[in-house]
């Protein structure tokens, strides 16, 4: 009699040593066997449960995408390279200075926790400048640290389940895409010690083409760097092909981007998402507009933050041209090209990520500049 | 009195701690002190830690005899915990064996952490009672506690053993070897455990 | 116990159950041995621990050893100024004083000297089976095999006796059978102790010349040949003219002639017991080997007489002409593992074409039909409270944490067990005494070579000071970057909780000053942290830190035996779970107290699906308090 694979051996075998893992932190911290340690998951014991809800949350883990889209946007998922869009608009905050973009995350973030029942914002952040963490952060005034673009995937979402031991309330929660996608399976998830069930989270998504893998990210750092500390680091537009990285000091580093990108997390070549389709609001920086973000506004929630925003001239906007519309899909949807012939290498397809009948000719077909 | 036939093959059966090496000295000093001859060999070292634990006692009149029982000859088990009695019975079991078994059972590690199940104790009860020529059970674990520790279990097991007269030996036989070899600060507790567990045997003969 | 042991008692006469190892101590007693010294070692302590309680330091002087080869080299100081010394070991103990023993061989000795070995047939409580008889043969040493309680005690005093009068070391042999079984034994007088040590002008006790001495080594045994022919430890019983002899020696013996009996074939087996079997009696065995065709050896564990009859007879055909020698090479007899009687009645049972069972074949079927799946397996573990549980819970979440899959390599000791799930099955290499650094010290220079796995050797504190500190300079001085990690918990827990030179009492009672691990290490050049177990999280942390230093390390966890710490403080802690809090199975838990941490102390409940406190065998450290996830385990303290 074959016994069922225990959630704990899906997550750490298939996933997490086979170079799966997205790191968005939603299996960790619930329960004594996974945990993070120095931008690592460690799990000295095995669980031997079957229906955990570690693999449930896992944006990795086994996955319809239809079911999720149909239990978060009432809608069909069909592979279009932006996912649901209600608009796209670029915007910024008039007079941002410390912001790295547009301000406009940072804006959003600090609106959205004051609305009512709200507990405050969870961000994630590089503690100490070794790895990024998460944390969940109440008073706004703190947001300025949070701030800026940090390129690694920094298991924020530990500190999620972290908070909701002790505190059931909503959150405004910045993430990326991987984790817009599992906040939406833990807001689904049908289980008795689900905490997160039903959660009236506010999910502002990050655009991302790829994270960095934190503890050889840290290595190479430490390497070039020594325990310099780093206050932010960029990625110039192109063609400038390369990573900067700023000191507290006031110098400022170059390194090239081919040693960076072989330093992307491996399981972010498997992700469908660029534009966090999950999130209630989606933002990324308005590439050739320095200063401005591009914002996708996807649910009525979304478009309620960001026109309260507008409407109290905290942020300014204007109409995303139409080119630069198409260069974004056209960039979103090569990575879904990307991710699909990653997934079907690895036999991953169907097997454990199943999309509805036709999308995968769909993205296949997708033509910059016609289409959606 | 049964008869009793040399050599006489006892067999203690039990689980590292409950006192098991000890009460098998003091029974074949009993029976040394009788003018029989004994000898005891036993399992030791790491066994001490959570393992099962037997001694075998042997008793003759005359001459020597090894310290290790053959399979199949025991004349008598006195079992500290239920499983280790069946434990010795499918070894050294035979129709005309007696078996004087406490009925506590004492979970092993697999069990405490939940990966096993004590195997169903009617079951075994009701296996011994087939397997030997004579049973008695009795609860000497609760009774031990009652008298305010667990380690009273032991004796109140030799009293159960002496109350059932199968043995050449008497309560007067056995409160000399406690005056002479255990601690006298012990000696009268030790003592009532002993009566104990004679008294329960005699109630139910 | 009374405070006397009986076994010290100068009352001739007195029967007295007395266990192998106490027989042996008495023989020695008996024959007026001056000085004992032995390192612990099962099945063997008990040997030093009886000699103990007769300590005095005018006439008898007994020392637990820092290890078995300083043990030896302490009793052959004895010996050489004129007094008779016994050091006692196990199997293991005597590959440890061997290089020592092949030197004294050679030297000869004054005082009788007498090597006891209690060898461990089946590595009941070893990590080896080893039959050392081949070790007394090797370095031309006569050897005597005790075969029961009061034969060990005549058979030691016989040693010391021939001990003397030849100016060799004896080496008497027993085994854990007769070890730790227990036998009546009646008392031979004490002797009167007299007689100053004396070493006189012109004596001298060295190897040399080498040639001569060890001509002379031949010789002595050439003359033992016949002392043992007429030695009352050799003999026959049974027909002039059996059909089979069984050879025996050891438990064997005892085994043997219950066999006989069982199959009711005394009248046409004989059996020849051997009590002195290297060098082997000739005259003796000879006329035991011209009564039969056929023979059964019967010894534990290895071929030893088996080869040297063997031998003998193939040196001797004329004489002895056609003889069939069965035993471990026919597969009559098993060629590993103790002795039992069963192995005996079955052999006999081919060779004699008869058939025996005890019991009816309606029971065996009975026994088979109801005990199916009634009797399960009882695992051994670390005892409840154990601060090597804490230990190894420590180092594995550390390993996982630093993440380049780390080993560790074990060591002798209750620590030992750190190979199996009770200690989270760390441990991935088990040696001889202090070979857990050793063995550490060759991975870590592989560090050059593009190892990139982590180090960790553990070690007892016993252990330590047994064999580890050269282990310990070497790595200083080749510089092999690995952690060591002492497990100090102030005994020799395994063995029976002797003290060791860091406990500061010896076995006689006196008061010494300890010396400390921690002093040692700093001398020979470690930066050295000590650290309680019970304290995980300092203790985990501290284990990370020693991982990623490029240096060698040493930790030390101090932390009393729980045994002892029971019996000297009781509990410290009164501990509770709160059953609102426990989430037993639940995802979050899934029984990570009972199933993981596995302590005995923790009790599941399948009823109530919580954990529960068995108050009887809980020690109340109070550790598991830290790895309940829930928080539901509650420490009260007690005053």
């Amino acid at each position: 009699m074959s016994r069922e694979a225990t959630s704990f051996k899906v997550l750490t075998e298939e996933i997490i040593e086979k170079g799966e893992c997205a790191r968005c932190g939603a299996c960790v911290e619930l329960c004594p066997y996974l945990s993070l340690y120095e931008g690592a998951i460690v799990y000295p014991d095995a669980c031997d449960l079957t229906g955990g809800r570690c693999l449930s949350f896992c944006p990795k883990g086994p996955l319809d995408l239809e079911a999720l889209a149909r239990m978060c946007w009432n809608g069909p998922y069909e592979g279009t390279p932006l996912g649901p869009v209600s608009k796209v608009v670029m915007a910024r905050v008039p007079g941002s200075a410390g912001a790295q973009y547009g301000g406009v995350v940072t804006a959003l973030v600090r609106a959205a926790v004051s609305e009512n029942g709200m507990a405050g914002a969870l961000l994630t952040a590089w503690k100490d400048r070794a790895y990024p963490e998460g944390a969940v952060l109440d008073d706004p005034g703190d947001l300025p640290y949070h701030g800026g673009v940090h390129y690694a995937a920094g298991y924020g979402l530990a500190a999620l389940n972290r908070f909701r031991k002790s505190n059931p309330s909503p959150l405004t929660i910045v993430g990326l895409p991987c984790q817009a996608m599992a906040l939406r399976r833990m807001h689904a998830l049908d289980h008795e010690r689900n905490i997160h069930r039903n959660k009236d989270d506010l999910v502002i998504g990050l655009f991302c083409t790829w994270a960095l893998e934190p503890r050889p990210f840290r290595e190479e750092m430490i390497r070039r760097f020594g325990s310099r500390r780093v206050t932010r680091y960029d990625i110039p537009p192109p063609p400038a092909n390369r990573f900067d990285v700023f000191f507290e000091d006031g110098d400022k580093a170059e390194i090239p981007l081919d040693v960076i990108r072989s330093l992307v997390n491996p399981g972010c070549r498997t992700c469908l998402d660029m534009t966090a389709e999950f999130a209630d609001i989606s933002v990324g920086a308005a590439e050739g507009f320095e200063g401005w973000n591009t914002v996708i506004i996807r649910t009525p929630k979304g478009a309620a933050l960001f026109e309260r925003l507008n409407g109290e001239r905290i942020i300014e906007t204007r109409a995303l041209p139409v080119a630069s519309l198409a260069h974004l899909s056209e960039a979103a949807a090569m990575k879904k090209k990307k991710a699909l012939n990653a997934l079907a290498e690895k036999d991953l397809l169907d097997n454990r990520v199943t999309l509805p009948s036709g999308t995968r000719e769909a993205i296949f077909n997708f033509q910059p500049g016609g289409g959606k | 009195m049964s008869a009793f036939r040399c050599p006489y093959n006892l067999i203690i059966a039990g689980v590292g701690g409950q006192g098991n090496v000890l009460i098998s000295q003091l029974i074949a000093r009993a029976f040394i002190r009788k003018g029989y001859r004994a000898v005891v060999g036993e399992t030791y070292g790491v066994s001490q830690r959570g393992g099962s634990v037997m001694s075998h006692v042997r008793i003759v009149e005359e001459g020597a005899v090894g310290p290790i029982i053959p399979p199949g000859l025991g004349d008598l088990v006195l079992g500290l915990e239920p499983m280790e009695t069946l434990r010795i019975l499918k070894a050294y079991g035979n129709p005309d064996i007696h078996v004087i078994t406490n009925t506590r059972p004492i979970s092993p590690v697999d069990v405490i952490a939940g990966n096993l199940s004590y195997p169903d104790l009617d079951a075994i009860f009701e296996a011994i009672t087939t397997l030997s020529g004579k049973a008695w059970t009795l609860n000497a674990s609760d009774m031990a506690m009652e008298m305010g520790s667990s380690l009273f279990t032991n004796m109140i097991m030799v009293g159960a053993m002496l109350g059932t007269g199968i043995v050449p030996l008497t309560m007067e036989d056995f409160v000399v070897i406690l005056q002479t070899y255990a601690k006298p600060e012990g000696f009268d507790a030790n003592r009532s455990a002993l009566q104990k567990g004679f008294d329960i045997i005699k109630a139910t003969e | 116990m009374p405070p006397r042991h009986p076994v010290t008692l100068n009352e001739p006469g007195r029967a007295e159950l007395l266990m192998g190892n106490e027989a042996i101590a008495r023989g020695a007693l008996e024959a007026g041995v001056r000085v004992a010294a032995a390192y612990p070692g099962n099945p063997s302590s008990e040997i030093i621990e009886t000699l103990a309680r007769a300590s005095d330091p005018k006439r008898l002087h007994v020392q637990w050893s820092v290890n078995e080869k300083v043990a030896l080299e302490v009793a052959a100081g004895a010996s050489f100024f004129g007094l008779r010394a016994l050091a006692a070991m196990k199997q293991n103990g005597l590959n440890v004083a061997y290089d020592f023993l092949t030197n004294l061989n050679l030297c000869g000795v004054k005082g009788g000297l007498v090597v006891v070995v209690c060898d461990d047939p089946g590595g009941i409580s070893s990590s080896n089976e080893q039959d050392t008889r081949f070790m007394a043969r090797l370095t031309d040493i006569p050897l005597l095999e005790v075969s029961g309680f009061e034969n060990a005690r005549d058979m030691v005093r016989y040693a010391f006796d021939l001990s003397e009068s030849t100016g060799s070391v004896f080496m008497v042999r027993s085994v854990t059978r007769i070890s730790h079984g227990r036998g009546p034994v009646t008392f031979g007088p004490l002797p009167e102790i007299s007689g100053n040590p004396r070493f006189e002008p012109g004596e001298a006790f060295t190897p040399f010349p080498i040639l001569a001495k060890h001509e002379r080594r031949h010789e002595v045994l050439k003359g033992l040949e016949e002392t043992f022919s007429a030695s009352p430890f050799n003999t026959y019983t049974g027909p002039d003219d059996p059909e089979l002899i069984v050879v025996t020696s050891g438990i064997g013996v005892l085994f043997s002639e219950e066999a006989l009996d069982l199959l009711e074939v005394r009248d046409r087996v004989g059996i020849a017991r051997m009590g002195t079997t290297w060098p082997l009696p000739l005259t003796w065995i000879g006329n035991i080997l011209e009564k039969s065709t056929r023979f059964l050896v019967v010894e534990e564990v290895d071929p030893f007489i088996e080869n040297n009859l063997k031998e003998f007879l193939g040196g001797n055909t004329r004489r002895f002409g056609t003889k069939t020698v069965y035993g471990k090479a026919s597969g009559h007899i098993p060629s590993v593992g103790g002795l039992a009687p069963e192995h005996v009645i079955g052999a006999l049972e081919t060779l004699l074409e008869v058939s025996y069972e005890p019991r009816p074949r309606a029971y065996i079927r009975l026994v088979k039909e109801k005990t199916s799946g009634l009797v399960i397996d009882r695992a051994l573990g670390f005892c409840p409270g154990c601060p090597h549980r804490a230990s190894f819970w420590a180092i594995k979440n550390a390993l996982a944490k630093d993440g380049r899959k780390g080993i560790v390599t074990g060591d002798i000791g209750c620590y030992a067990m750190a190979m199996w799930p009770s200690g989270y099955s760390v441990a991935k290499t088990l040696q001889a005494m202090g070979s857990g650094i050793g063995v550490a010290a060759g991975m870590g220079i592989l560090d050059t070579m593009g190892k990139d796995q982590p180090v960790i050797a553990v070690c007892g504190d016993s252990t330590f000071f047994h064999a580890a500190i050269p282990a310990l300079v070497n790595t200083r001085f080749n510089t092999s970057p690995f952690v060591t990690i002492i497990l100090d918990n102030s005994a020799t827990a395994m063995t029976g909780f002797q003290p060791h030179p860091g406990t500061g009492m010896t076995c006689m009672g006196q008061s010494v000053d300890p010396i400390e691990v921690e002093d040692i290490c700093r001398s020979i050049g470690f930066a050295v942290k000590t650290l309680d177990p019970f304290d995980l999280p300092a203790t985990e942390a501290a284990v990370l830190e020693a991982l990623r230093a490029d240096r060698p390390q040493v930790l030390i966890f101090k932390r009393t035996c729980a045994l002892l710490a029971l019996k000297e403080t009781g509990k410290a802690y009164r501990m509770r779970v709160d059953a609102e809090r426990c989430i037993g199975e639940a995802c979050g838990c899934d029984r990570y107290c009972t199933r993981v941490f596995k302590c005995p102390g923790l009790i599941w409940n399948p009823e109530t699906e919580k954990a529960e406190i068995d108050e009887a065998i809980c020690t109340g450290c109070g550790v598991c308090a830290d790895i309940c996830p829930e928080r539901a385990i509650h420490r009260e303290i007690l005053s």
